[in-house]
């Protein structure tokens, strides 16, 4: 990451992180309609199926990382919106540092963002559809967040892309969804495999293939990203 | 049977070809429109 | 000119070849009888797929790099042809499952893996529909076509482990035992396919370079009627 001016690359990212955080904590423009929409999605959930008098466990490590998605993008997809509509994103790319620092800030701003969601909307799934926590809690948190890095790193990348396109923020789930199915998989199948559904030794294995789709796509990512902001 | 679905896939075969040719020999005219176009948008005197 | 007609009936006579070698040269499948002869144009589709999602890729660095139109033409059309392809893979994949595995369509890796790959490229077309300059179009598209591109192998293998986890439902489709004149047959196949892919990719680009000259002859004439001068 040669940063090509007097200014660092480090103190870019945090301080776009800083910008993205105080944006939010003062408009809460993203945070608030994903948290209310989190517990509209448990809600359709309960009466939906829940409500069918079935157990939800076998289907459970689908529902929470579908439900988790559908959250994410919500926010994730408001990534550029706001630099587009204020005409920003010149100014970020006028910083005489690497320009892959907007990525790097906006998937770490990205990331915590989708974390506070998850530390609610994931216990509250356990409890309102009524499954039994039974996984052991630390690879169970090793497996949320490589899971929501895989979503960031791809979501990231790809709503700066829709941004640019005329239907705009609405195509990110179309792009996304086909490039994240692997992430998918291996998410729901480790989160299965924790929960005592299947083979309870596979999760070490999902576990690596979600660090390694990670490290994947956030490279290409950094590779591409100065691509998609030449516009 | 075979026989009867070898010359069933021949002649769908021979009918998208034809096509393909057709297609392509449109092309071909089009080609030559274009170049005539483009000379005359170069020489055309302005309206 | 001379040569690309020649290579066009090159193309109508190689494929006739294939025809008759898969349904009339190659015996029935001892297990799976006639129904077995859709397995050559099976994998000659898939394997085009394939082929035209790489030269996609290719074509999608080399415009990142080089910037020329010609990069961005290359990559529409090698994707169009390619969902073709892939769409008759798939295709011809569900007829296969349905004689050979009694159901229309089986979550089986390589099938399911044809299917991801086909969703992925009929989204590249429709993101090129919605940008409308064409410089950005073929900047975005061109990142789209990588990511996707990456995303292949590690969609195949994802794939392939979530298969193997589950129980077994159908035994694997009956191993072909392939007999010499099968293999002759499918390498047929897959050799005129290929020649077909090229001889598309070729028109496709004539017209696409047809598309662009007249966008060209339209701007020239806008600018010379509106008194630039």
């Amino acid at each position: 990451m040669g940063a090509a001016g007097a200014v660092g690359w480090w103190p870019q990212v945090s301080a776009l992180l800083w910008k993205e955080l105080r944006s939010e904590s003062r408009t809460h423009d993203s945070f608030t309609p994903m948290l209310v929409f989190a517990f509209t999605v448990v809600t359709v959930f309960g009466f939906g199926l829940k409500l069918a008098g079935v157990s939800l466990r076998p289907v459970f490590p689908g529902l929470i990382w579908i439900s988790t998605y559908f959250i994410g993008f919500l926010g994730i997809g408001r990534s550029f919106a706001g630099e587009k509509a204020q005409d920003t994103l010149a100014g970020l790319r006028l910083v005489p540092a690497d320009p892959s620092y907007i990525y790097v800030g906006k998937l770490l701003s990205n990331l915590l963002f989708l974390s506070a969601l998850e530390a609610v909307s994931i216990p509250l799934q356990f409890a309102l559809l009524g499954v039994e926590f039974t996984a052991p809690l630390l690879p169970f948190a090793g497996v949320v967040i490589l899971g929501t890095t895989g979503f960031a790193a791809v979501g990231t990348l790809l709503s700066g892309l829709a941004t640019h396109t005329r239907a705009g923020e609405i195509l990110l789930p179309v792009l996304a969804f086909p490039v994240l199915i692997p992430a998918i998989i291996g998410a729901v199948q480790a989160t299965a495999s924790l929960l005592g559904l299947g083979n309870a030794l596979d999760w070490p294995k999902w576990i690596g293939m979600l660090a390694a789709y990670d490290v994947l796509f956030v490279a290409v990512s950094l590779v591409v990203f100065d691509f998609i902001m030449e516009s | 049977m075979t026989l009867y679905l070898f010359l069933g896939y021949t002649a769908v075969w021979t009918a998208l070809f034809l096509y393909l040719l057709h297609l392509s020999g449109r092309a071909r005219h089009l080609e030559l429109q274009i170049s005539w176009l483009r000379e005359r948008v170069k020489t055309e005197p302005r309206p | 000119m001379r040569w690309r007609t020649a290579f066009t009936w090159l193309v109508f006579l190689s494929v006739e070849i294939s025809l008759f070698l898969a349904f009339l040269y190659a015996p029935p499948d001892v297990v799976l009888g006639e129904t077995q002869r859709i397995f050559y144009f099976h994998v000659a589709s898939a394997w085009n797929g394939l082929l035209a999602f790489t030269v996609v890729f290719v074509a999608a660095v080399a415009y990142l790099m080089k910037r020329t139109p010609e990069w961005d033409r290359l990559a529409l059309a090698s994707t169009e042809i390619g969902v073709v392809f892939i769409t008759m893979g798939v295709v011809t994949g569900s007829i296969w499952a349905r004689f050979a595995w009694g159901v229309w369509w089986e979550w089986e890796p390589r099938l399911t893996s044809s299917f991801v790959l086909w969703l992925m490229y009929v989204t590249l077309l429709v993101l090129r529909n919605l940008v409308e300059d064409p410089d950005r179009r073929a900047r975005l598209s061109a990142v789209f076509g990588i990511v996707a591109f990456v995303d292949v192998p590690v969609v195949f293998m994802s794939i392939r482990w979530w298969r193997s986890v589950h129980p077994v439902v159908v035994e694997a489709g009956g191993k072909l035992n392939l007999e010499p004149p099968m293999v002759l047959a499918l390498v047929a196949s897959v050799i005129s396919f290929t020649l077909l892919y090229l001889l598309l990719l070729m028109e496709r680009l004539t017209i696409s370079k047809l598309e662009a000259d007249l966008a060209d002859i339209k701007r020239t004439w806008k600018e010379r009627t509106s008194g630039v001068e």
